[in-house]
């Protein structure tokens, strides 16, 4: 029978190495969450970090949790909250105004796309850093509340909170800058855009 | 606008849609940091200075006793200026230097200690016989005194004072192998030791090299670790070579030295001296080092 994570880690405490198959299973994950957050770039460092930062935390890891990804998760979102300068430059920046004479006739759809990707980074980017993990791992990383909760520490009830202001704060910050009628015009990719 | 039809997790879930996951491969740096870091928290050590021509040099603690070199009032032999002693063609860059000191020590065969053997150390009338794998109990003579160096067993060691062990009392310690296979043997990965243990502050490339230095001449290292140790050394910028200079005990080599810092009257540059033939590492203008030997017992000489 394959180890559960449980049982890597408490093997981990007297046998170091054996921590690397927790990376092996996980890395991916996190990693991707990592870059998506703060950028391919930074996100080589910040997986290191986040992985020795669990290796330092193993004896206290909670042993009734076979799947160590929603404690991963955690401490990787801690981690990116050292970064933040990294994902202020990924989320912070403004949307571009489109000059539709340049673009419109030839790369409408490409342009409501990116128009759309830079009012949501922005809208994420204006979101406080709680709700902002809350959305982050639910929307990209499929986490059920119950993960998050016990990835970021907190009781469900706050999770299903955040969650419920940050989707809030992002339909606002969207329907506000929207220029089209619907933002079923920019889901759809610009496929129903008005020439 | 119509709010039952905006699926904002969608929109977000999307937003994250073209970051790939990364492939195993993709990842094998990352993963030799974590190797490397459990390692270092193993086997990691206390840290001494010792000072190196009016700057400083991070060193491990034990290793500091078996350091191979004294540069300080030492009175190191000008560089060389002749040329024409080597053989072989001049190498003029730094890099394919390195890559032939790599190349050379990587096709050593080079014994695999057991770990109840000893690494002996010549230098000038110090002698020294450290345990491989730091456990057992190992010997400094100079000048014909004897010191011991307790070995670490169970995380603790046998407290020294002065020539003598104290009968019946351990303190806590830790390992310090003096065969170190617990560092990286790729180039990739010793840059990431080098940066994670560096003495000084990120950018200075007077105390990098100087680790690399420690590293090359204090301990014995596996061949590919020392390969890794040479091209990890390549990485450094404003590397020059000597392209004719002598080590310690004045062999011609090749030497490379990289910028130094300035404003230090009493500093005189290192010089790293390789064989200018097989590129093997001589040691430094102001030292030859031995080749470290393994014995069998401490106090025996090969």
């Amino acid at each position: 029978m394959t180890a559960t994570d449980a049982e890597i880690i408490e093997r981990s405490r007297r046998e170091p190495e054996s921590f690397a198959e927790i990376f092996d299973r996980h890395a991916p994950h996190i990693h991707r969450y990592l870059a998506r957050r703060l950028g391919r770039e930074a996100a080589d460092d910040a997986v290191a970090e986040t992985f020795l930062a669990a290796f330092d935390k193993r004896e206290r890891y909670d042993r009734g949790r076979p799947d160590a990804r929603p404690w991963l998760y955690g401490i990787a979102t801690n981690v990116a909250g050292g970064h933040r300068r990294a994902e202020a430059r990924r989320f912070g920046a403004r949307p571009h105004p489109v000059d539709a004479h340049d673009h419109a006739d030839r790369v409408a759809a490409d342009v409501t796309a990116r128009s759309l990707r830079a009012q949501l980074t922005a809208a994420l980017g204006a979101l406080s850093p709680g709700d902002r993990d809350v959305l982050l791992l639910i929307a990209w990383e499929q986490l059920a509340y119950e993960e998050v909760a016990s990835a970021l520490d907190i009781p469900v009830g706050t999770v299903r909170s955040r969650l419920n202001r940050a989707r809030r704060l992002v339909r606002e910050a969207l329907g506000a800058t929207s220029t089209t009628d619907t933002i079923e015009e920019l889901l759809n990719n610009g496929q129903h855009q008005a020439r | 606008m119509d709010n039952t039809r905006l699926d904002d997790l969608t929109l977000v879930h999307d937003l994250g849609a073209d970051t790939p996951l990364p492939t195993a491969a993709d990842l094998d740096p990352v993963r030799q940091r974590l190797v490397a870091g459990i390692t270092r928290q193993r086997t990691s050590r206390r840290r001494s200075r010792i000072a190196l021509g009016g700057t400083t040099i991070g060193v491990a603690a034990a290793a500091a006793a078996v350091v191979a070199f004294s540069f300080v009032g030492g009175d190191p032999p000008a560089p060389s200026t002749a040329t024409g002693q080597a053989t072989a063609p001049p190498v003029t860059d730094p890099v394919r230097l390195l890559a032939a000191a790599a190349k050379t020590a990587r096709a050593q065969t080079g014994q695999t200690p057991r770990p109840d053997q000893f690494v002996y150390t010549r230098t000038g009338d110090r002698e020294t016989w450290f345990s491989v794998d730091g456990k057992h109990d190992s010997l400094m003579r100079r000048a014909g005194r004897d010191t011991p160096v307790p070995g670490c067993r169970g995380g603790v060691e046998a407290v020294v004072k002065g020539d003598d062990v104290v009968p019946g009392q351990f303190q806590p310690c830790e390992v310090r192998p003096a065969y170190r296979s617990d560092l990286p043997t790729t180039t990739e990965a010793m840059i990431t030791y080098l940066a994670d243990n560096a003495s000084g502050e990120p950018g200075d490339i007077n105390a990098r090299g100087k680790d690399i230095l420690g590293l090359a001449t204090e301990s014995m290292l596996p061949p590919a670790t020392r390969a890794a140790l040479y091209e990890a050394a390549a990485q450094i910028p404003g590397l020059t070579v000597i392209p004719s200079t002598q080590d310690g005990a004045g062999r011609p080599g090749v030497g490379i030295t990289w910028t130094q810092p300035e404003g230090d009257p009493g500093s005189v540059g290192v010089v790293m001296v390789f064989d200018p033939t097989t590129h093997q590492f001589l040691g430094t203008n102001f030292d030859s080092m031995r080749e470290p030997v393994i014995v069998d017992q401490p106090g025996q000489r090969p």
